[in-house]
């Protein structure tokens, strides 16, 4: 999934005809070279610079599919959805069979919500083996978006956000520091997509969505362990039952809001908009029962920003700490006022081993670190521990086994990477904001726990 | 700490004793690729969560030293005591270990490089309940720095208020009334010391490891394959040489160390 696409005005760029740039002009005569001098310079921000190249390209080879396709992905990109219609049209008219830009129109279309025409478009793919999964896939996620619509997301997105039980990031805050000063039990989990792609049951709703949901559960398997290897293991899907226990036994869940679900339909995100949508359709339900509080799943990022794990680590209490990075522990001991009771590695999410670099640590997290760590946990009480973790989808069951044993558990994610200089995720590039050692704003209010508020 | 120290410490040695599986985790703290086949290759396999820490890559920054080995380099040296040492993992635990870091120190110059390592001892030893090391006693001036970099880590762990591992040792080597004496420990007064012997098959397999160090064939023919023994680290006076032993490496040489670990505590 691509990180939020901020919303620009329709550019006034794509018709202009100026003077060929610096990577046409090292494109030559070269559709392709074009196309990859285009990307080049798109992925380096310059966008002005990859949509002249690629208007170039669509008027010296206005029957070659590539620069109306790449054009149309800018367009899109750029919020111009009506421009993006034209261009994969244009495209799809250069060449009726091109892989590529049949899956974007595809997404496209349903993006904009003309799923029949997208439907349609399924039918211009070779009829190869290759390919029938793929179309298969693509039909399902344009059938899911029919069957669950934006609108039902949004919905269910509005109900979370609105609900008395949706906290701020203040209140999350106080609740943890509630929970530590009183040494009762706490957990804070986060949904994300990768956690969505295992909530749902391929086999649910008559299967009619089966080829979509496996494949995304492979990817973020891909993703977690290198291998999807797991996928239909016998063990690993059993801890699903496990982790769907974890969600309503959390004190708070972070979930999707509705902002990622407007981004996710748009782009027709074909993990985003089962996944996240998926995760709501999950938790709704618990609104209207005795259960867990709820924020945003970018909790984290926000706990960080305001200073609130700062105040946390600097509260005196003990820390415990389970993460990827070998020397995040001691950088945690070293800041004064932090005291760290535990620290427990488990192996890198694959995708991200050579940004993460070198850890020593072989294997996988699943199964082998996860024994090894479920049994350290299990090895004494933890009440008055606030144990930061992260450590991805079996991370909830660490918070769920921690806060089992009296501790206060919160799902930190990817922050754990940026503290230890490491921009895993987009939204981390800026990775000044988020040093560990970073000076964090004051207290509001002074605030620590929502006692001392009432106070 | 998910164990306190105390704890830990008889669990991981009643666990050694009884030749049973040991679940906590516990570091291995080795001066040389090799030390850790001489001083726990008979029930290194009962280590279930095993973090092995190289703090030397075996190769000496003199190249006469490579060149006496067969190698034209120091690096292709230390590349292959590496390759010797996976190769001896593979026997000893089948590869089978939580993590693994070298610290890429050349051989002989530890105390030259004591505050890094102290420091990154510090990120390591944090992560786990016990950590088995060289005793301070005078054989070889790497040993007595790790063991010194092992105890001061320890110690400021313990002073930061975190979570600190309990300190074991394994055997090395030292001199006593002129002799060299390999798999003991000099003697420590209210130090108690256990002792494992090796089953037939944990001596066949510390054999083969041994056979995995090509190059140091002539050093570990110096080592049985006799029991292990164990027992908690006294708490050094690093002020003072080895007590009941020789320096073999010479006083001199140990004042050298003295200084070095004299400036890294202060």
């Amino acid at each position: 999934m691509t990180g939020l696409v901020p919303s620009l005005a329709p550019p006034a760029w794509v018709e202009r005809h100026d003077a060929p740039r610096a990577g046409w002009a090292r494109a030559g005569a070269d559709p392709v070279a074009a196309v990859r001098a285009a990307e080049a310079l798109r992925d380096r921000g310059d966008i002005l610079g990859a949509a002249a190249i690629l208007t170039e390209l669509c008027r010296v080879f206005p029957h070659l599919p590539y620069g109306w396709r790449e054009r149309a992905i800018l367009r899109q990109r750029a919020g111009d959805a009506a421009g993006a219609a034209r261009d994969f049209a244009r495209a799809r008219a250069a060449d009726p069979g091109d892989l590529l830009t049949l899956i974007q129109s595809v997404r496209q279309l349903a993006g904009a919500g003309r799923l029949d025409e997208a439907q349609g478009c399924l039918s211009g793919f070779p009829t190869t083996p290759a390919q029938e999964r793929r179309v298969a896939r693509l039909g399902q996620l344009v059938a899911y978006m029919r069957r669950h619509p934006e609108a039902e997301a949004m919905r269910l997105a509005m109900a979370v956000r609105t609900s008395p039980r949706h906290l701020d990031t203040a209140a999350v805050e106080a609740r943890i520091g509630d929970a530590l000063a009183d040494r009762s039990p706490f957990s804070l989990i986060r949904l994300g997509d990768g956690e969505g792609a295992w909530i749902s049951d391929p086999d649910e709703e008559g299967g009619r969505f089966r080829d979509l949901y496996r494949h995304n559960r492979k990817r973020i398997l891909e993703t977690w362990f290198g291998t999807d290897g797991l996928v239909d293991r016998w063990d690993f899907l059993d801890l699903r039952q496990r982790f769907l226990a974890t969600i309503p036994a959390a004190t708070v869940v972070g979930v999707t809001y509705p902002e990622r679900i407007r981004h996710e339909y748009a782009i027709a995100s074909p993990d985003g908009v089962p996944c996240c949508t998926n995760v709501l359709r999950h938790v709704v339900p618990l609104l209207s029962q005795d259960g867990p509080s709820f924020c945003t799943h970018d909790i984290h990022l926000d706990l960080h920003l305001s200073g609130a794990l700062n105040r946390l680590l600097s509260s005196g209490h003990p820390i415990g700490l389970i993460s990827c990075h070998p020397a995040l522990a001691a950088a945690l001991a070293r800041r004064p006022g932090t005291r760290v009771a535990a620290a427990l590695l488990v192996p890198e999410e694959k995708r991200f081993t050579a940004v993460i670099g070198a850890t020593g640590m072989p294997g996988s997290h699943y199964p082998d670190a996860f024994v090894r760590v479920m049994a350290r946990l299990r090895s004494r009480d933890w009440t008055g521990v606030l144990w930061l973790v992260a450590a991805g989808y079996l991370g909830k069951l660490y918070c769920h086994e921690i806060a089992a044993r009296g501790g206060v558990a919160v799902d930190i994610g990817s922050i754990a990477d940026a503290w230890s200089g490491k921009a895993t995720r987009p939204g981390l590039a800026d990775l000044a904001r988020y040093r560990l050692d970073g000076a964090s704003p004051p207290p509001r209010g002074g605030r620590m726990t929502s006692r001392d508020k009432a106070l | 700490m998910t164990i306190d120290p105390a704890t830990a410490r008889e669990r991981v040695l009643g666990a050694l004793a009884a030749r049973e599986p040991v679940n906590l985790a516990v570091a291995v703290v080795t001066a040389h690729p090799d030390d850790e086949t001489i001083g726990l290759g008979g029930v290194m396999a009962h280590l279930r969560d095993l973090t092995l820490l190289q703090l030397t890559d075996g190769a000496p920054l003199d190249p006469a030293f490579a060149a006496h080995a067969g190698f034209p380099t120091r690096q292709a040296y230390a590349a292959a005591r590496r390759g010797e040492l996976v190769d001896a993992l593979a026997v000893l635990i089948e590869g089978r270990f939580t993590r693994q870091a070298f610290y890429e120190i050349p051989d002989g110059r530890l105390a030259d490089h004591l505050a890094v390592v102290v420091e990154r001892l510090v990120e390591d030893l944090i992560c786990v309940d016990a950590v088995l090391t060289h005793p301070y006693e005078g054989g070889h001036f790497d040993h007595d720095a790790a063991a010194f970099a092992v105890q001061e880590a320890c110690t400021r762990l313990a002073r930061q208020g975190s979570h600190a591992p309990a300190r074991l040792e394994f055997t090395s080597y030292h001199r006593l009334h002129g002799q060299l004496r390999t798999g003991r420990f000099l003697d420590a007064p209210g130090v108690p010391e256990i002792v494992v012997p090796l089953t037939p098959e944990a001596a066949r397999r510390k054999e083969a490891a041994f056979a995995c160090h090509r190059s140091q064939t002539g050093n570990l023919g110096l080592f049985g394959f006799g029991p292990e023994r164990f027992r908690p680290a006294p708490i050094y006076d690093v002020s003072q040489p080895p007590p009941g032993g020789d320096v073999m490496y010479g006083l001199d040489v140990w004042q050298g160390l003295r200084r070095a670990f004299a400036a890294v505590e202060s």
